[in-house]
């Protein structure tokens, strides 16, 4: 027999190819290793809580002037690194010093003194102590990252968990984490796909304030480090606080009528957001910085409005609260009152004052306005209910999809597409019909849930990924069983499938918290994009145990995603920089490096937890 | 042992092939530069400019006849697979290094690096390596490894 060589295969077995080869590898392996060893942060453990607690007791005493500072009774704890000391009133750094304390008695005995000199000196005349909170910051890593280029360096520190220091010869300031939250450089850097949000550590103007704080010695050179803190505030007669990014992380929670209460929680904020009286009466404001205690943003969102709306009419139907309804009728009376009009040469009404008017304001507040009817039975909102869904039946086109935006002047139905007004649509013809009883709806509904899960998802490469679909699973769910179709079942679990994908696991780095849907960690999780997609795994488990078909696996997502955002949402005192804890309390930020509470984020967390309370039910809901 | 003697069968088709390939690749390397990297950065320029001129100029030479041709190949292929390695070595430090940084990469990122890698390897490490070992000679005959010796299997 003979052999056959290939002199190509020859050539690449060559003893000189495989050395280089093999020197390539080990260069790579080497590297790669050594690069990630040297900028892995291993952090030491904090002090202990009650040794933390006993400290803080010493320095309040000494904040009040109320008898001599005693050293608590275990000092020897060795500290990792410099210890940062606050003292916070009403949101205002009142006291704040950096200690290189190498123990806690070192720490003790010297923030003692400098808060006792500090009141000597009448620095707290005006504090009302009872209010103040002391804010301990441990360093507990520190390490080295790049500088340069900026992206590189904008991606080297954990949104909301890194601080930025600044080491110039012997002495090091630093930006703590709340500092750069409060300066807004978390997200700041690098704009992501679709112009609103930001990736990444605004460097440049974090080095700025690093040098300033260093007194500009332009004779040196500064190196960039990033470091990790353990941090703790002050809570009157209990230990102390763990903070993370400034704020109090709320417990997971233990039954199910805790995801009703953090839902209720979240009905009360939206009521104290709502105008009462005036021309404006029913309207919210938009939103709220607890930071800056004031609005964020100058705007305002009918359909975000018209959510919350939902939510108000949503938690009265399932909780029976007084509270709820009367919000939730506030809110409709001003959509009915001061947004809804006669839409020119379109039948029905629309919603907005705008030349151009959107699908997506009719709709939610048509899905508001039959949720409040089908939890009250007043009869007071079917008339403009009726008005809206006339509009929206003349918006949609034959295909079972609609048009998105109707300039009203021109009297055109204009081709711009906008995410989520199709589902919405199809959830406000769903509910219109739970109303009015009118089956023409159905089948226009059946129609848009048609075109949403079967013609506008089907091309190449569909089968690997989702849009944001949590609409469209809400209707489909709410159709039933009119409308019952295994299509629109295995298409809301391909959704979930797509999302359990992205969900983090307990103890997942860099944050840690199970139930957040994040594709990279260079983002921190958000609470609305959670909130949504959990509304959208809820209907889909109702919809599949309404099919006999209930998916345990859909259940323990639900799960997951409710114990992240009741752990997101502000308790009753979120966190000692804000200058009004009580206003921001029962809201939920947009996330841990967003802190700012807006009516959607209420909107869409309220209805995910109600929503899930009424799946998991006896499920243990306690995290692993 | 028998011995194919495909090498000296290919020696026109490797000439064309490797002609066509390298033209080919060094345009595509040019027009993915100019067409794709919005921004302009000096180093990504040059190292692309350098890599997709080299290739097209060899790959013209190599169609062509032109006497240097085989040492311009060797040249071409020496230099992509050098910058195709510091590509692979440049992800995979980036990776251990992001890593690092978050102790975890996520799904995302990885998928990012990986699609990454996968775009380089085939054009800049896989096709230069082989390019490299059909402009050798067989057996070591020129197994110097510089680029100035005669590369045979390849006609002039």
């Amino acid at each position: 027999m003979t052999a056959r060589t290939c002199p190509l295969c020859e050539r690449l077995r060559r003893a000189d190819v495989r050395h280089w080869g093999a020197a390539w590898a080990v260069v790579t392996v080497a590297s790669s290793w050594l690069v990630g060893s040297w900028v892995s942060l291993e952090p030491a453990d904090p002090p202990p809580a009650a040794e933390v607690r006993r400290t803080m007791d010493v320095l309040r005493a000494a904040a009040e002037g109320s008898g001599a500072p005693v050293a608590p009774a275990a000092d020897g704890t060795t500290l990792h690194g410099p210890v940062r000391v606050v003292l916070w009133h009403d949101g205002m750094p009142v006291f704040r010093r950096e200690f290189d304390a190498t123990t806690m008695a070192d720490l003790v005995a010297r923030a003692s003194k400098e808060i006792d000199d500090a009141r000597s000196a009448g620095r707290f005349a005006r504090v009302d102590m009872s209010r103040a909170r002391l804010h301990l910051s441990f360093v507990v890593a520190e390490g080295p990252v790049l500088a340069w280029p900026p992206l590189a360096a904008a991606a080297s520190f954990v949104t909301t968990l890194d601080g930025a220091a600044l080491r110039v010869g012997d002495a090091t300031v630093r930006l703590w984490p709340d500092d750069l939250l409060r300066r807004r450089l978390y997200s700041a850097f690098l704009p992501l796909p679709g112009g609103v949000m930001k990736a990444g550590l605004d460097v440049p103007r974090a080095v700025e304030a690093l040098w300033a704080m260093a007194g500009h010695p332009d004779e040196r050179r500064g190196v960039l480090r990033r470091f990790r803190t353990a941090e703790f505030v002050e809570r009157p007669g209990g230990d102390p606080e763990p903070l993370v990014a400034g704020r109090v992380i709320e417990p997971p929670p233990g039954s199910v009528s805790d995801l009703r209460s953090a839902a209720l929680e979240g009905v009360r904020w939206l009521d104290a957001a709502q105008r009462k009286d005036g021309p404006d009466a029913g309207r919210f404001d938009y939103d709220y910085d607890p930071i800056s205690n004031g609005p964020f943003d100058a705007g305002y969102s009918l359909p975000r409005h018209g959510g919350a709306a939902w939510f108000l009419a949503f938690a009265h139907r399932k909780t029976g609260d007084a509270v709820a309804r009367e919000a939730a009728g506030k809110a409709l009376e001003y959509l009915a009152a001061s947004a809804m009009r006669s839409c020119g040469q379109a039948p029905g009404e629309c919603v907005g004052r705008e030349r151009v008017v959107e699908l997506g304001s009719a709709a939610l507040a048509a899905v508001a306005m039959a949720e409040y009817e089908r939890a009250t039975g007043e009869g007071r909102f079917v008339e403009p209910l009726r008005r809206l869904i006339e509009f929206i039946e003349w918006m949609q086109e034959p295909s079972g999809d609609f048009v998105h935006l109707y300039d009203v002047e021109a009297h055109e139905r204009l081709p711009d597409r906008l995410p989520y007004y199709t589902g919405e649509a199809a959830l406000a013809l769903v509910l219109a019909y739970r109303v009015t009883g009118e089956r023409a709806l159905l089948d226009r509904a059946h129609a848009a849930l048609d075109h949403l899960t079967k013609r506008a998802w089907s091309f190449f490469g569909s089968a690997y990924f989702y849009g944001e679909e949590h609409w469209t699973c809400i209707a489909a769910h709410e159709a039933f069983p009119e409308i019952r179709d295994d299509a629109y079942l295995e298409f809301c679990e391909g959704f979930a499938r797509f999302l359990r994908e992205m969900q983090t696991a307990e103890g997942e780095p860099p944050f840690g918290w199970e139930g957040s849907y994040v594709v990279t960690p260079f983002l921190a999780p958000r609470t609305t994009a959670v909130a949504g997609r959990t509304e959208a795994t809820v209907a889909t488990y109702k919809l599949g145990l309404a099919m006999g078909r209930p998916n345990l696996v859909v259940l323990e997502q639900v799960r997951r995603s409710l114990t992240f955002l009741v752990r997101m949402r502000y308790g009753p005192e979120p966190s000692p920089l804000f200058a009004r804890p009580g206003r921001a309390a029962g809201g939920m930020p947009g996330g841990l490096d967003d802190p700012v509470v807006r009516i959607d984020h209420v909107q869409h967390a309220g209805l995910a937890l109600l929503g899930g309370a009424d799946v998991l039910g006896d499920y243990v809901i306690e995290p692993p | 042992m028998e011995e194919t003697n495909c090498t000296n069968d290919l020696r026109q088709p490797v000439r064309m092939a490797l002609g066509a390939g390298n033209l080919g690749l060094g345009i595509f390397l040019a027009l993915v530069a100019i067409a794709t990297l919005r921004a302009r950065y000096l180093p990504v320029d040059l190292g692309v400019g350098l890599v997709a001129t080299l290739l097209a100029a060899s790959g013209a030479a190599l169609l062509l006849r032109v006497g240097p041709a085989a040492v311009l190949a060797r040249v071409a292929s020496g230099v992509t697979l050098a910058v195709g390695l510091s590509i692979i070595t440049g992800l995979i430090v980036s990776a251990s290094y992001l890593r690092g940084i978050y102790g975890d990469l996520g799904r995302g990122a990885s998928s990012m690096f990986l699609l990454v890698a996968f775009a380089v390897v085939p054009y800049l490490v896989v096709y230069p390596v082989v390019a490299l070992a059909l402009l050798r000679g067989r057996g070591g005959e020129s197994g110097d490894g510089g680029a100035g010796g005669p590369a045979r299997g390849v006609g002039k």
